[in-house]
């Protein structure tokens, strides 16, 4: 019965005008955001005043240098963000909190308030581009030691609360640095060899694809689980020996695998992409590198979307899943902070890593993002369950949500 | 198994108000009638027959199983709501085929029974039709048809033929009562007509409670000898209508028919007539609603 019921879901899906709503956004966002790759991931060359992007040191200096500075900015510009669990939080400090960051960093830099504006006012005015240019940098007093840099990272996380980026856990993966000819080359040679040209493209591809994948498929669920209500059929159905599992389970598999019919199209095109532009080039590429992206990586995303918008829906017969699921995917994506190649995967719902490059950077955080799909499987299944759970107590009349707040009005057809 | 529906001091509440209280009924294989106004718990007692909605207090066993074990019910029991549909774009077939998939009845179950089922409720030529084309009539009738389609051994219908046009309500009645002749149809309806044309047991509700249970024989001798017409000019009527219980009038020129109730000999020329089911239930209605113990 189960697998005639998928069977007939699936159909029932691909009838459905959202869900070929769906498969447009899904696919115009693909051509739109990354369509054609551009293989602009060539051998560096070595030039005069070259630049060749950037890298993420772990060099203590770097960390030190990279950490003040933006610290000093912070304190001058007065703005103090934090990221607990993920989403930005917007820090106030008193008066003598502020004095207390303004000793830590003159203990740390030697320099005044007064020497550190001029500085940042400096670095400013020399800076034509803002969004390209290197970090605003301090260096360390001398005599001052690392163990005395991490002592005074603690105070300041003490004043500004969990979810800062001078968190130690933060700050010892790396900072951003420029990148010298010799270290581009080695992200360069990280592609071709490790990644096998097509794991950088498969990693850009998720990215892309999981902004869109964290908002999306709620829709197909909400309108799957109002079809029943808005039909009038849900007492047809209700009545009939089916088990509650197999009803839900059902309707879940078939969203989740028709959902996944044109990410799986796209992730094709690219590796095509990736095909035609290796050819005739000795790159060994790798042929299954869309497979963990699909399924590790994109796949846990569409199943906790889709569950938390089927179990809302069932729960409420009303579509606010599709409120809930914005609120989610808007904070999860802009307001997450500087993760877009930052290995900071936490348990972000859309997990970012926007470069083809970066593999070391993503293979230092692989532990942690297995960790997350593993986490998002998991409470995509939770509630899956808890939807069997609520669906079962509705056909036996001991949940109606909906017909409890309208209880005034139903009372008096109720017959 | 015994084609049997007993139901044993059953009561259920929404909030304060009580919707059944203390049913008992027996119903046996046949057209069962259950009358009763809007609001009087015949869809409460319909939703707690089927598993809809759950019981708070007696029991329940349909062909000796327990109200409780929804799974073995479902099986046994077939229901067509009040207020329906189906998918809009399902056609006819597919529609029919989904509920059988959901029934758990095999590919080749499907294939011979739907097509024999809507040929018996005429809908053998409308099978590729989609559901939202289909008219209210045709609807209920596929209604019919889903609701037999695992064969169950009781068929429970809820006010089946309000919205119909004359012509489709007798189609409607009639093939309720062939497919009655093989398992229990409970038909709940506030239409008289209908239970008049087609049900051998009734069972009158109000107030979530059995005003009455019987057979329409029965039924009818309750108001046996209390139903008169007289005919009276316009002028006279109202204070008729204050004295009497009226249940019907027709008008000619200056004057009007008028039928009515009256437990006893009314003091002016009036004839008395044989009652129907209406003039029964008129009757207790009026009369024994307030009572409540007329079993």
């Amino acid at each position: 019965m189960f697998f005639k019921l998928l069977q007939k879901e699936c159909m029932q899906t691909f009838k459905s005008l959202i869900y070929w709503i769906y498969v447009i956004c899904v696919l115009l966002f693909f051509f739109t955001q990354m369509g054609s790759p551009e293989f602009d991931a060539k051998k560096p060359v070595k030039t005069e005043n070259g630049v060749y992007g950037t890298v993420f040191s772990k060099d203590e200096k770097d960390i030190q240098e990279v950490l003040l500075g933006e610290l000093a900015q912070d304190f001058y510009e007065n703005s103090w963000r934090t990221y607990p669990a993920g989403f930005i939080k917007y820090v106030k400090l008193d008066e003598k909190e502020t004095q207390e960051i303004d000793n830590i960093l003159e203990e740390m830099t030697g320099l005044t308030e007064e020497q550190r504006r001029m500085s940042i006012e400096k670095f400013e005015e020399e800076i034509s581009q803002p969004y390209m240019s290197p970090d605003f940098r301090l260096p360390v007093k001398e005599g001052v030691s690392y163990e005395t840099f991490k002592e005074n990272m603690k105070k300041v996380c003490v004043i500004l609360g969990a979810g800062s980026s001078y968190e130690e856990g933060k700050f010892s993966q790396g900072v951003e640095v420029p990148a010298d000819y010799e270290d581009a080359v080695a992200e360069y040679e990280n592609l071709i060899e490790k990644d096998k040209f097509t794991g950088g493209y498969a990693r850009l591809f998720s990215d892309y694809l999981g902004i869109v994948l964290g908002i999306m498929p709620v829709f197909v669920a909400v309108t799957r689980c109002m079809r029943d209500r808005r039909a009038k059929m849900q007492e047809l159905i209700y009545v009939r020996k089916v088990s509650s599992g197999t009803v839900i389970l059902s309707r879940y598999i078939a969203m989740v695998v028709t959902m996944l019919l044109p990410v799986i199209f796209a992730a094709l095109y690219t590796l095509m992409q990736c095909i035609g532009y290796t050819k005739g080039m000795d790159i060994a590429i790798d042929y299954l590198a869309f497979v963990p992206s699909v399924f590790v990586w994109l796949l846990p995303e569409i199943m906790v979307v889709s569950a938390l918008g089927m179990f809302l829906t069932e729960l409420t017969d009303t579509a606010i899943a599709v409120l809930v699921q914005a609120v989610w995917w808007y904070t999860g994506v802009f307001m997450q902070g500087d993760v877009l190649t930052s290995g900071d995967f936490g348990f972000h719902l859309v997990i970012r890593h926007n470069s083809v490059l970066d593999y070391q950077v993503f293979a230092d955080h692989y532990q942690e993002f297995i960790i997350n799909r593993a986490f998002y499987a998991g409470v995509a299944l939770f509630f899956v369950v808890l939807s069997v759970w609520v669906y079962s107590m509705k056909r036996k009349g001991a949940w109606d949500f909906y017909g409890k707040i309208l209880r005034g009005s139903k009372r008096k057809s109720k017959a | 198994m015994s084609l049997e529906i007993e139901i044993k001091n059953l009561s259920k509440n929404y909030g304060k108000k009580q919707a059944l209280d203390h049913v008992n009924l027996t119903i046996s294989q046949g057209m069962f009638g259950l009358l009763g106004r809007n609001g009087a718990g015949k869809t409460t007692l319909m939703k707690t027959l089927v598993t809809l909605l759950k019981k708070q207090q007696g029991s329940i066993t349909i062909c000796g199983i327990p109200v409780e074990e929804t799974a073995e019910i479902r099986e046994i029991v077939g229901y067509l709501p009040q207020d329906f549909s189906m998918y809009p774009n399902m056609t006819v077939y597919e529609a029919m085929d989904y509920l059988g998939v959901l029934s758990g009845m095999s590919k080749e179950e499907r294939r011979k029974r739907i097509p024999k089922l809507l040929k018996r409720v005429n809908l053998q030529d409308d099978r590729g039709k989609k559901v939202k084309a289909l008219s209210g009539g045709m609807r209920r009738r596929l209604g019919i048809a889903q609701a037999i389609l695992h064969n169950p051994k009781v068929l429970i219908v809820d006010e089946p033929t309000a919205g119909l046009d004359p012509e489709e309500r007798v189609r409607f009645r009639n093939l309720l009562s062939e497919i009655a002749e093989e398992r229990i149809v409970i038909l709940s309806t506030h239409i008289v007509g209908d239970i008049e044309a087609t049900c051998e047991n009734i069972a009158v509700m109000d107030g979530g409670k059995i005003l009455f249970k019987g057979t329409v024989e029965d039924f009818l001798s309750l108001a046996e000898g209390k139903v008169y017409t007289v005919k009276v000019s316009k002028k006279e009527l109202p204070r008729l209508k204050r004295e009497y219980r009226v249940t019907g009038m027709l008008t000619t020129g200056n004057n009007v028919s008028v039928r009515f109730i009256s437990d006893e000999r009314p003091p002016f020329a009036a004839e008395i007539c044989t009652a129907g089911v209406e003039d029964a239930y008129m009757y207790l209605m009026g009369e024994k609603a307030g009572e409540m113990d007329v079993l």
